[in-house]
């Protein structure tokens, strides 16, 4: 099966294998084992320049390093009703499936929980290359009934049990009440290393993220878990706007306060691959 | 007129009890967007006022105008009456013995023939919107044709009269040989109370008590029906008797022990009434007291006409003339009931505010997405 996409995973943090080496990658990047020195070239940090070198050869170099792997993949998605909206669920299979196949191929254990209201599905993790397979398979045909809200800490909580430590990728529209997540990550956040790195990927529909053009008119909409109804009058296009904008700062900020990284996808745009790579390359710059 | 209010088709009205349902049916098929997520910020984005509630108000109010269509509420009610303007006379051919006379010696017309054929003239001549009826007396009388438009009906009516067609109303009529002019003139005057509107209309007890002062003596006491006095339909009717003046009323009346009506009384109750009363007598005088009883009165009753045993045409047209001078009759024949119905204003008006809606609904800011 042929990824979508193509990610570089990379962890924030070293991670907990008790025998070092173990978890050195096969491919370079930034990590804490050195790869091989090279010629330097514009643009390269000075940070990774290699006095020694330049000290008995008279040459730059900067050194390359291996990059940091033996980690535990465990993709986190969202299957409540709302995720159904816009196109949300197809673009979420493909980043779960590209996540898990780039795992795999660093010979990685991905595994594969699904929530709504409560935890619906888990596949524990395996570094098996049919594991991609198992998960594309459970994504295409797990359904869950009538659910009227999402819960993400029961799937935290459950996840947190499970694994002693994981990378956790939480694919979710987040178009629900954070809250309940004080408590559940701030303690690991609060850690030098946390055990339990998360990511939130934020998967938006053009009409969640804004009025899509529409001037003027009334919508009326009927919210898929909650059955609540609305008309919505799009002549106040800009109260609109900034009413979801709120939204997406309000759940941004939540994530932050629970040392979760965070990525606003407009599953619309076409550039998901460049902004999850970039996204894992500002959290390794911003290492501690 | 009349003005009420009527509703054609009541049990539509209860079609307006079904607004509350089909309106919480309507809210709850309306077409709604899925959406992930609707939180109670989204109630500050709601439509205000007209924007809001524009559908629901023109709904209601086009559902109840085509309701109160479909009821057909008739605010008013009107009586249309429609009249014809006529004149109403009435032929009275005396076909008595005396009538059976030669006109002279080497001819073999007789009077009857004469008075025959100053009746066609006269009908010939009239315009077709007179109501011309016909009756022929001898001892009885006989009314041939009611009064009618018909001219051609008239004209076949005389033929059955005429002596060399040997009819079986010609025999019948000429058998008694004996005037009873003044049965004949009630029989037409009985014919003109038919036609009254129904209001005029006099009943049996009415019309006895009225027979029964005309078979009195001359000069009693007259008592005429108020209902005939308030008539109002105009005064254009008139009696033409042709006779050759043998009409003896009162003799007859004093022989037949009071079983006919006296011609002198019959005049009277004319002349009160505003009918004419024209005798055109073929060669011969007429008696004293009908000349007497005809003698006006201040007001003009009639005339009497007496020609030579040839008929004149410009008798006939003298006659005619008096008649025309007459006012015409105003005949209530039809009565029609108009309601006036609200349908077409409200079927319009439910209409128009559909098309409204629709207008407004494809307006870009009051469209629904």
């Amino acid at each position: 099966m042929k990824p979508k996409y193509r990610f570089n995973l990379q962890l924030k943090y070293p991670p907990r294998e008790e025998f070092s080496g173990d978890w050195s990658g096969l491919k370079k990047g930034v990590g804490y084992e050195l790869w091989s020195l090279r010629p330097y070239e514009s643009g390269d940090s000075f940070r990774h320049i290699d006095w020694k070198a330049r000290a008995r050869t008279g040459n730059l170099y900067v050194r390359e390093f291996a990059r940091d792997a033996a980690y535990t993949l465990l993709l986190i998605c969202d299957i409540s009703p709302s995720m159904r909206q816009g196109g949300k669920l197809e673009v979420q299979r493909n980043i779960a499936i590209s996540m898990a196949h780039a795992a795999i191929q660093e010979n990685n254990a991905c595994g594969l929980l699904l929530y709504a209201d409560g935890v619906e599905h888990y596949l524990s993790p395996s570094a098996s290359p049919r594991q991609v397979q198992r998960i594309a398979r459970q994504l295409a045909t797990v359904r869950c009934g009538e659910v009227r809200r999402t819960r993400l800490r029961p799937a935290l909580r459950f996840m947190q049990q499970k694994l002693p430590f994981c990378l956790g990728i939480i694919l979710s529209d987040f178009q629900h009440n954070l809250d309940e997540l004080q408590g559940v990550t701030e303690a690991a956040a609060r850690q030098k290393i946390p055990a339990h790195e998360l990511v939130a990927i934020q998967l938006l529909s053009g009409a969640e993220v804004n009025h899509q053009g529409f001037r003027g008119g009334q919508l009326c909409v009927e919210d898929v878990e909650s059955g609540r109804q609305c008309c919505i009058d799009l002549n106040r296009w800009r109260d609109y706007d900034q009413l979801q904008q709120q939204h997406r700062q309000q759940v941004s900020q939540t994530l932050d306060r629970s040392g979760v990284s965070s990525l606003l996808i407009d599953v619309s745009a076409g550039d998901v691959q460049k902004k999850i790579n970039n996204l894992f390359v500002r959290r390794v710059a911003s290492r501690r | 007129m009349m003005a009420s209010l009527e509703v054609t088709y009541p049990w539509a009205l209860l079609l307006v009890l079904l607004i509350p349902l089909v309106l919480v049916l309507r809210r709850r098929w309306r077409e709604m967007l899925p959406f992930s997520r609707v939180e109670s910020g989204f109630d500050a984005l709601a439509p205000a006022g007209i924007a809001r509630h524009y559908e629901t108000l023109l709904f209601v109010a086009a559902y109840l105008c085509l309701v109160l269509s479909v009821a057909d509420i008739g605010y008013a009610r009107q009586e249309v009456e429609e009249f014809i303007e006529s004149k109403w006379i009435f032929l009275t051919l005396d076909m008595s013995g005396s009538m059976k006379r030669p006109i002279n010696r080497f001819s073999d017309q007789t009077l009857d023939d004469l008075a025959l054929d100053g009746i066609e003239s006269f009908i010939a001549i009239r315009g077709v919107e007179d109501y011309i009826g016909l009756v022929a007396f001898s001892s009885i009388p006989k009314l041939l044709a009611p009064l009618t438009f018909d001219h051609r009906l008239l004209r076949d009516k005389i033929e059955l009269l005429r002596r060399k067609n040997h009819t079986p109303i010609y025999r019948q009529l000429t058998s008694g040989g004996g005037t009873n002019a003044s049965e004949a003139v009630w029989l037409a005057l009985s014919a003109f109370f038919s036609m009254l509107p129904e209001k005029n209309r006099l009943s049996l007890e009415e019309i006895a008590a009225l027979r029964n002062f005309l078979l009195g003596a001359s000069g009693g006491l007259l008592d005429v029906p108020e209902k005939l006095h308030q008539q109002d339909f105009g005064t254009g009717k008139a009696v033409i008797l042709f006779t050759d003046g043998r009409i003896e009323p009162t003799l007859r009346a004093h022989k037949r022990k009071g079983k006919v009506p006296n011609l002198v009384n019959v005049i009277e109750l004319m002349k009160t009434l505003g009918i004419r009363f024209y005798i055109i007598s073929v060669g011969g005088e007429v008696d004293e007291a009908v000349v007497r009883a005809m003698e006006g009165v201040g007001r003009d009753v009639g005339r009497i006409f007496v020609t030579a045993k040839s008929l004149q045409q410009q008798t006939i047209h003298e006659v005619y003339q008096e008649i025309d001078n007459l006012e015409s009759n105003r005949n209530l024949t039809r009565v029609t009931q108009v309601t006036r119905s609200t349908r077409p204003f409200f079927a319009l008006a439910g209409w128009l505010l559909v098309l409204i809606h629709v207008l407004l609904r494809n307006l870009p800011r009051l469209r629904r997405l």
